[in-house]
C-alpha cells in the first residue's frame, strides 16, 4: 500500500472523529439553545399573564362603582344640585 | 507461520483494528436495531421523549374603548399524582400540614379527601386550583414528593355584576372550558382556544431540551370588541338597580343605543350577580331581561300608531276627539283613561298618553298601514345580535286583528317586543325613518336602509309630538338641563298566563330619545312590578331615563342644544368681558 493511500485512510479516520464529534457539539449547542428558547418563551408567556393581570387590576381600581365609592365615603363629594349647575357651550 | 508474521507491516495491524472496530459498530448497531429493539424503544419512549401540551388562552372580550370585561389569566393548580404517597410517613405529614397552612385549609379536610382518592395517579382539589407563582414557589420549596403543577387559565370578569347578564360565564366540563350563557356562549367559536401538543425530549432533570415536532399547533382565542361602553354600562347598571331597590320591583332592564350607527352602548339588568364568584348565580338573576325577554309594549307603542294615522293621511295633528267621560266601553269591552281629558287633538292623545283616543284614531285609518308601519320598525322580528335565545317578540298580521282585539294593538297590547326591539323602534324615529339595526360586536357591518320611509310622519312625532310629551305631558321627569329630550312613558298591567291581567301589578316603561336636534341615543327603562302606589312609566321609569341620560350625555361629550335663557345670558356676559380671569366666571347660582 502506497504511503499516499496511508495518508488518506489516516485523514478519513480523523475526519470521521472530528465530525462525530462535531455532531456531539452541535447537537449540545442546539439542547442548550433550545433551552434558552424555552426560558425566553417561558419569560415571554410569564410577561403577558403578568401584563394582563395589571390590566385587570387597573380595571378594578379605575371602576366606576370604587371611584365613586372612594368620592363620596373618602373625599366628601357628592353631585352638585342641578340648580348649582351651569351648562356651557363649546 | 512465523514468515507470515514477520510479514505483517504495521499498517495490516492498523487496518485489522479498522475493520475489527467497523465490525463491532456494525454488529451492535445491528443488535440496537433489531434484536433489542423492542426493549430500548420502549425505555426511550418512557424516559426521555415525552408528549407536552402546549396550552394558550380563550380570547378576551372588551369594550369599545379597549377595557377589559373578561379576560383569562394563566394560574397554577396543584396537582398530586399519587396520594397514598403523602400519608405514608410522619416527616411528609409533617410537610402536607405546612401545605395545608399555605392553602389555608384544615389537615382534616384534605386528610379526607386523599383518603378518599386513594391510589389515584392525579388527582386536584378546589382549595389546590389557580394558585400564585408565589404560592407556587412556597409549596415547591416544601419538596414533597407527588405534588407539583399545571397551568390552568382562569376567567376574571373585572366588571362584576354590571356586566353579567350580557357577557355571561363558563362552564368546565372535563377540564375543557365553554361558554354557559350569554356572549361566551354565541361567540364560542370565536372565543374558544385549542390547546396544542409537542413531542419533547427531556433530561434527567426533567427539563426540556430538544423538541422534536408539533403534533398539534395550538390556537389561542381571537379578541371580542364589543360596542358597549364600561362607563354607560356602568351608569345604567348603577341608576336600575337604584331605582328598582327604591321602589321594591321585581326586575328591570335598561338599553342605550347609539341612533347614529346602532350601536348597543349598554344593556343592564336588574337582578344581577357577580361572575367571579359562582354562588351568587341563580338562573334568575342570569337572564338577560332587554334581549330574551318579550313584553307589551303599552303606551309607548302610541308615537308609532300616530305615526301610521299621519302618514294614512286620515288623521292630522290638529283633529280632535272626544274621549270624555274618561271611561267607555268599546266593541264591547271597557277602556279607560287616568282622567277625563275631554276633547284631545290627534297630538295631545299620544302627549296626554290617552287609550280611548289612541283606539278612536285607529279607527279612522286602515289597520295594514299601522301593521307596515310596526314591522318597518323591526316589531316581531328578530333583531340577530347573536346573544342566545333571543326574543323575536310578537306580532300578528293585520288580517288577525279583528279575532284578536284591534282595540288592543291601539294602546299596545296583543304584541311583544323586547326592550332591545322597542330602544330599535325608536331609533328609527329618532332617525326620521332610516333603520339602522342594531349590533354588539364593534366591527360587524350593520344594516341600514338607503331610502327612508315614513320621513314626513316620524319627524312630526320626533320634533313635535314626543317633545311636548316631556315638556308638558307624562313625561315631564325625563326633562334635562340644556338638552332636548322626546320620549314617551308606558304602563302596561302584568298578563300572567291563564290567569289574564293583573290590575295590581304593572311594568312601567320610558322610551326616550336625546338631544333631539341631532340625535345621539335612545334610552329604554323597563321596570317590572314596582311595589309603589305610583307605578307609571311617568313617575317610576322617566327618572331613571333622567339621571341616566345626564351622566351619559356628559360622558360621551355631546353638545347641549337647549341652553336656557339665564345661562345663555351667563354666557353672552363671559364673550363681553375680553380680560375676564377665573373670578368672573364666578356667577351667583340662581335660576
Amino acid at each position: 500500500m502506497s504511503n499516499f493511500k496511508i495518508y488518506i485512510i489516516g485523514l478519513l479516520i480523523v475526519g470521521n472523529l472530528a465530525v462525530s464529534l462535531g455532531i456531539v457539539w452541535v447537537e449540545h449547542i442546539n439542547r442548550a439553545q433550545y433551552r434558552k428558547l424555552q426560558e425566553f418563551t417561558n419569560q415571554k408567556y410569564e410577561l403577558r399573564n403578568n401584563w394582563k393581570k395589571l390590566r385587570i387590576e387597573e380595571g378594578i381600581y379605575a371602576s366606576h362603582s370604587r371611584i365613586e365609592n372612594k368620592a363620596r365615603n373618602l373625599l366628601n363629594m357628592s353631585l352638585p344640585k342641578k340648580r348649582k349647575l351651569i351648562t356651557l357651550n363649546d | 507461520m512465523i514468515n507470515f508474521i514477520k510479514k505483517i507491516r504495521r499498517i495490516d495491524i492498523i487496518a485489522l483494528f479498522v475493520v475489527l472496530v467497523i465490525s463491532i459498530i456494525l454488529l451492535r448497531s445491528f443488535n440496537l436495531q433489531y434484536t433489542e429493539y423492542e426493549r430500548y424503544s420502549g425505555f426511550k419512549e418512557k424516559i426521555e421523549i415525552k408528549h407536552y401540551p402546549i396550552k394558550t388562552s380563550r380570547g378576551s372580550i372588551v369594550d369599545r374603548n379597549n377595557n377589559i370585561l373578561a379576560e383569562s389569566i394563566q394560574m397554577n393548580s396543584l396537582i398530586i399524582s399519587d396520594t397514598s404517597s403523602l400519608l405514608k410517613d410522619s416527616k411528609t405529614i409533617e410537610k402536607v400540614k405546612k401545605l395545608c397552612v399555605i392553602l389555608d385549609m384544615n389537615f382534616s379536610v384534605l386528610e379526607k379527601k386523599l383518603k378518599e382518592r386513594s391510589n389515584t395517579k392525579y388527582t386536584k382539589f378546589k382549595e389546590g386550583r389557580y394558585l400564585s407563582s408565589e404560592t407556587r414557589e412556597k409549596i415547591l420549596a416544601l419538596n414533597i414528593d407527588g405534588v407539583y403543577f399545571e397551568k390552568e387559565f382562569q376567567r376574571h370578569y373585572p366588571e362584576g355584576e354590571v356586566t353579567a347578564s350580557l357577557i355571561g360565564m363558563l362552564k368546565e366540563d372535563k377540564n375543557v372550558f365553554f361558554g354557559q350563557m350569554g356572549l361566551e356562549k354565541s361567540f364560542n367559536e370565536m372565543l374558544k382556544e385549542e390547546h396544542g401538543e409537542k413531542i419533547v425530549m427531556i433530561d434527567k432533570d426533567k427539563k426540556i431540551v430538544n423538541q422534536l415536532r408539533v403534533v398539534n399547533k395550538q390556537k389561542e382565542g381571537k379578541k371580542l370588541t364589543l360596542t358597549i361602553d364600561a362607563r354607560l354600562q356602568y351608569v345604567a347598571y348603577r341608576e336600575l338597580k337604584k331605582q328598582a331597590i327604591k321602589v321594591n320591583a321585581k326586575s328591570g332592564s335598561v338599553v342605550i343605543l347609539d341612533t347614529t350607527n346602532g350601536d348597543i352602548l349598554a344593556i343592564a339588568n336588574y337582578p344581577s350577580y357577580n361572575p367571579n364568584n359562582r354562588r351568587t348565580y341563580t338562573p334568575e338573576r342570569a337572564r338577560n331581561r332587554a334581549i330574551i325577554d318579550s313584553l307589551e309594549p303599552a303606551s309607548t307603542i302610541k308615537p308609532f300608531l300616530l305615526t301610521a294615522a299621519l302618514h294614512s293621511k286620515k288623521v292630522k295633528l290638529k283633529y280632535e276627539y272626544n274621549t270624555e267621560p274618561g271611561r267607555r266601553k268599546i266593541d264591547g269591552k271597557e277602556y279607560t283613561d287616568t282622567t277625563n281629558n275631554r276633547i284631545l287633538t290627534a297630538q295631545e292623545i299620544v302627549v296626554k298618553s290617552s287609550n280611548i283616543g289612541s283606539i278612536m284614531m285607529l279607527k279612522k285609518f286602515d289597520n295594514k298601514i299601522y301593521y307596515d308601519l310596526l314591522e318597518y320598525v323591526g316589531i316581531g322580528e328578530i333583531i340577530g345580535i347573536n346573544f342566545p335565545l333571543e326574543a323575536e317578540g310578537k306580532l300578528d298580521h293585520y288580517s288577525e286583528w279583528k279575532k284578536l282585539g284591534q282595540n288592543s294593538h291601539a294602546i299596545g297590547y296583543a304584541f311583544k317586543v323586547s326592550p332591545l326591539q322597542l330602544a330599535k323602534a325608536y331609533s328609527v324615529i329618532a332617525n326620521e325613518g332610516f333603520v339602522i339595526n342594531p349590533r354588539i360586536e364593534k366591527d360587524k357591518i350593520t344594516y341600514k336602509n338607503k331610502k327612508p320611509k315614513y320621513k314626513n310622519s316620524f319627524s312630526k312625532v320626533k320634533n313635535i309630538v314626543l317633545k311636548k310629551v316631556v315638556e308638558d305631558g307624562t313625561g315631564k321627569k325625563a326633562r334635562i338641563d340644556g338638552y332636548s329630550v322626546g320620549g314617551k312613558t308606558g304602563t302596561g298591567r302584568l298578563h300572567i298566563k291563564k290567569e289574564g291581567y293583573d290590575s295590581k301589578n304593572h311594568i312601567s316603561l320610558f322610551a326616550g330619545i336625546t338631544p333631539l336636534s341631532l340625535p345621539k341615543l335612545v334610552i329604554v327603562v323597563v321596570i317590572d312590578q314596582p311595589q309603589t302606589e305610583k307605578h307609571g312609566g311617568s313617575d317610576i321609569a322617566a327618572p331613571v331615563f333622567n339621571k341616566i341620560a345626564t351622566d351619559s350625555l356628559r360622558i360621551l361629550n355631546v353638545s347641549p342644544d337647549n341652553i336656557s335663557d339665564y345661562q345663555k345670558n351667563v354666557l353672552n356676559n363671559i364673550e363681553n368681558k375680553n380680560n375676564y380671569t377665573l373670578q368672573n366666571l364666578e356667577v351667583p347660582y340662581v335660576l
